[in-house]
């Protein structure tokens, strides 16, 4: 004991280790940056910098309105900070701001999302990933499969699409969904069941 | 309980994973910072402003403190209602007493008369 003890540098408390996670939890991160620490905000962003780019990506599916949307959120949480309370999840916070950035944008463009309205409107290949199927970039059965994923994903109606993206990416519960998108606990589970049949149907015909 | 869509999940996983670009990263790392050092900034000056302000009224009460005290120590024969306490107990020291036409003088001199 004593040896391990002494090879370690020190031993650390169960209560030292949870203190440890705690403090480096999304929420306390954000009280952190609330407190004026640019360092906590700097972790922050690196841990959803990815999963936030991703789900506008998929959702709006376009390069400019992406980057537009992806910052006017990150700017939001920038100047609301002072307001901020941990009631919630981080994560769902961030998302939340996400969703009412992208329904604004729909707003502006007058655009219903599609699978609500008409669907008229054919999205561009924003980062072009559906033109990668089959691209010689994508050589491993997990590309293709990744790929075919993506396909089926951009083909859903938008607010199943958005519905899994925020499961996928934010990591959000149904009752969490329900929430943000302002519908019932029941519309938010059979939202993200169709999307995750269609998915699943997809992925079975391409294997 | 494990979540029954974990392998589509996994399959997601694995897509393509675009990242914002290296620029965009910095125009919001350099937003927030700018917000926060602002803020430090006006706190910062808030409390210089306090302390000054707590500061100005502590210099007035002292140095008003300091005129009265330096006043009925040097020139007793301004002050109200004091003067005459001080020149006796000045007096008293030389042996001249009230009743003496020296006291009368200079009572009279210290009050202008």
């Amino acid at each position: 004991m004593g040896t391990i003890a002494a090879a370690a540098g020190r031993m650390y408390s169960y209560g030292e280790i949870q203190r440890d996670c705690d403090a480096n939890a999304d929420e306390q991160l954000m009280l952190r940056y609330q407190r004026g620490d640019e360092e906590a905000f700097r972790i922050l962003y690196g841990r959803y910098k990815g999963r936030l780019f991703r789900f506008i990506l998929r959702l709006t599916h376009d390069a400019t309105t992406t980057e537009e949307v992806f910052q006017e959120t990150w700017l939001g949480v920038i100047s609301s900070r002072t307001r901020y309370r941990p009631e919630a999840r981080f994560s769902t916070y961030l998302f939340g701001i996400a969703h009412n950035r992208v329904s604004d944008h729909w707003r502006k463009q007058r655009r219903s999302p599609r699978g609500v309205a008409d669907g008229t409107d054919e999205p561009s290949d924003a980062e072009g990933e559906t033109s990668r199927i089959g691209s010689p970039h994508a050589t491993t059965m997990n590309s293709y499969l990744g790929d075919a994923l993506l396909r089926a994903l951009y083909e859903l109606p938008d607010a199943q699409r958005e519905a899994f993206l925020m499961k996928a990416e934010g990591g959000l519960s149904i009752e969490e969904i329900s929430q943000l998108t302002g519908v019932g606990r029941e519309t938010a589970k059979s939202r993200l069941r169709y999307a995750m049949e269609r998915l699943r149907s997809a992925l079975e015909a391409w294997r | 309980m494990s979540d029954p869509d974990a392998d589509l999940l996994a399959a997601y996983e694995r897509a393509h994973r675009p990242l914002p670009d290296a620029a965009l990263d910095a125009a919001i790392l350099r937003a927030a910072a700018r917000t926060v050092r602002l803020r430090a900034l006006q706190r910062r000056l808030c409390t210089a402003a306090a302390v000054a302000g707590v500061g100005a009224i502590l210099w007035i009460g002292i140095d008003r403190d300091q005129k009265r005290t330096g006043e009925s120590a040097q020139d007793f024969g301004m002050l109200e209602g004091r003067s005459r306490a001080f020149l006796l107990r000045r007096t008293a020291d030389a042996g001249i007493g009230p009743g003496s036409m020296s006291f009368v003088q200079i009572e009279r001199s210290s009050e202008g008369r």
